[in-house]
């Protein structure tokens, strides 16, 4: 019998997404070998929220807490955690591939000496055997790895691997707390600050995404992509740049470090379409793009390539849909 | 400035994270390592985590800025989703560097290689293999292995080219698109 690990990442109260997603993967690796969904979760003050953990699949939730665990730091959770890995005895350990998910399963595959395959797009297991594959090179192509069992494989998972369960909340346990001690050594690094916005939209289901770019220029110039947005009755995108230049909250980012998004449309005005964008919007059914550079990577996905001044363009669009 | 000599094509992450350790721990002491979080297999900030692990130090991953350094450790910004979260580490220390700020930046990361040869033209670039790190063969515990590529069906994009200045192209692509005609 194998039991399957999933670390579930908690931050302010909530287990991410992909960690649910992960526990979904789980329940069909554990099944086909006759093992259990064993989940783990570390920070401070976490019980009550990992005991949710159970309604979305889990046979059984551990938890390591220490004050010193209220900000994520790679040393001081691999330490917490690296050990009761070890003592179970599992042939495979999944972690959300978020940015501190993936941090952290790389940092507890050093200290294991375990085998480590980050960002995976799929995962299957036979025979001993597991393989997992990942988009790789701006998507074109798809690197396989396989490990035979042996140490436990870590791997992180990216977001889209599997739907997120839905709760069943007849589903309940009893969280186990992991006791560690944490040397003096492993504290000294902190998280000083925190500064994370509330999600207020909902991109991931928006049927149509009206995303600004640093090419909009300043603040004043991105009332056009909102306007054109209330017209469509969209929602409004962002890339990075326009998020750290404060003209729209960062639950409006799309990329990399922000939502990854399907819409029916989406159109990009003043986005370049640095790969780091694209892996979050490449999907959308169609997109249009607005850009002065005709050479700008964003036309290479896009289905409407409009080389131009957004200034111009916009307003015309605006008066259309009227 | 010097260098690793190893055949890199079957080394793995924690591998190359090994060699590079043992290099480190060669040399003595540091107080601050800068590794890219783009390395050859993936822009995951990987082989900075890992070679933190493998030193036994402290490190951040995803830092967008080094906001102060003093009293004996540093300070840095790590972008994570939707924000930002202010690390303080003590000396040594480790920062993956990543290129989350890059994304709608014109700026295109510079050849790191290129620019330090240009700057150091004239400095020898010390080398040692991996026995000298005392390491006989960094590829012995390589794991998961490779087992190969598969291509990925590339999305065939039907482009059109529309005319910003021609209105009624313009109206048909918004008919298109949003009423499906």
């Amino acid at each position: 019998m194998s039991n399957v690990i999933v670390y579930a990442e908690i931050d302010d109260g909530l287990i991410n997404d992909i960690s649910l997603q992960a526990i979904a993967v789980a329940r069909g690796l554990a099944a086909d070998q006759g093992g259990q969904v064993v989940c783990l979760a570390a920070g401070s003050g976490i019980a009550e929220t990992a005991a949710g953990l159970f309604s979305y699949g889990a046979d059984a939730v551990h938890t390591v807490e220490d004050a010193a665990l209220e900000g994520y730091v790679a040393k001081s959770y691999a330490a917490a955690i690296s050990d009761w890995i070890a003592s179970q005895d599992a042939p495979l350990v999944l972690f959300p591939a978020s940015t501190l998910g993936g941090d952290l399963a790389a940092a507890v595959a050093t200290r294991l000496g375990a085998p480590c395959a980050l960002d995976c797009d799929s995962i299957e297991s036979e025979g001993g055997t597991t393989k997992v594959k990942r988009d790789e090179f701006d998507r074109k192509v798809m690197t396989c790895f396989e490990a035979a069992s042996g140490s436990p494989l870590i791997v992180s998972l990216r977001d889209g691997i599997a739907e997120v369960p839905v709760a069943d909340e007849s589903r309940s346990g009893a969280v186990e707390s992991i006791a560690v001690e944490l040397d003096d050594s492993v504290k000294a690094a902190k998280v000083l600050a925190r500064n994370v916005a509330k999600k207020t939209v909902n991109l991931k289901d928006a049927r149509i995404i009206v995303a600004g770019g640093a090419g909009i220029g300043t603040a004043e110039n991105f009332a056009l992509v909102k306007e054109l947005a209330d017209k469509l009755g969209a929602e409004i995108g962002a890339t990075r740049a326009v998020v750290d230049a404060g003209w729209v909250p960062a639950d409006h980012q799309i990329g990399q470090t922000g939502a990854t998004v399907r819409p029916e449309v989406y159109i990009g005005i003043g986005i370049s379409g640095a790969v780091q964008h694209r892996v979050g919007m490449c999907d959308a059914e169609k997109i249009i793009a607005i850009n002065t550079d005709a050479n700008a990577p964003i036309f290479h996905v896009a289905h409407y390539k409009i080389v131009g001044d957004f200034k111009d363009v916009v307003p015309k669009l605006i008066e259309m849909i009227g | 400035m010097s260098s690793i000599e190893a055949d890199p094509r079957s080394l793995d992450t924690a591998a190359r994270a090994e060699l590079i350790a043992a290099a480190i721990r060669q040399r003595g002491e540091y107080n601050l390592l800068l590794v890219g979080t783009t390395i050859p297999d993936g822009d995951n900030g990987m082989l900075g985590t890992q070679l933190a692990a493998t030193l036994g130090i402290d490190s951040v991953n995803w830092v967008d800025e080094l906001e102060e350094i003093a009293g004996g450790g540093v300070k840095a910004k790590r972008a994570i989703e939707m924000g930002y979260e202010t690390v303080e580490l003590p000396f040594p220390a480790l920062l993956s560097v990543g290129v989350a700020l890059l994304e709608d930046d014109p700026r295109a990361p510079r050849n790191a290689k290129a620019m330090l040869k240009l700057k150091k033209k004239k400095e020898p670039i010390a080398t040692a293999t991996a026995a000298e790190l005392g390491i006989d063969d960094p590829n012995a515990n390589c794991s998961p292995k490779l087992a190969g590529f598969e291509p990925v069906e590339q999305r065939v994009v039907e482009s059109k080219e529309i005319d910003a200045e021609d209105g009624d192209a313009l109206q048909a692509m918004l008919n298109e698109v949003l009423k499906g005609e």
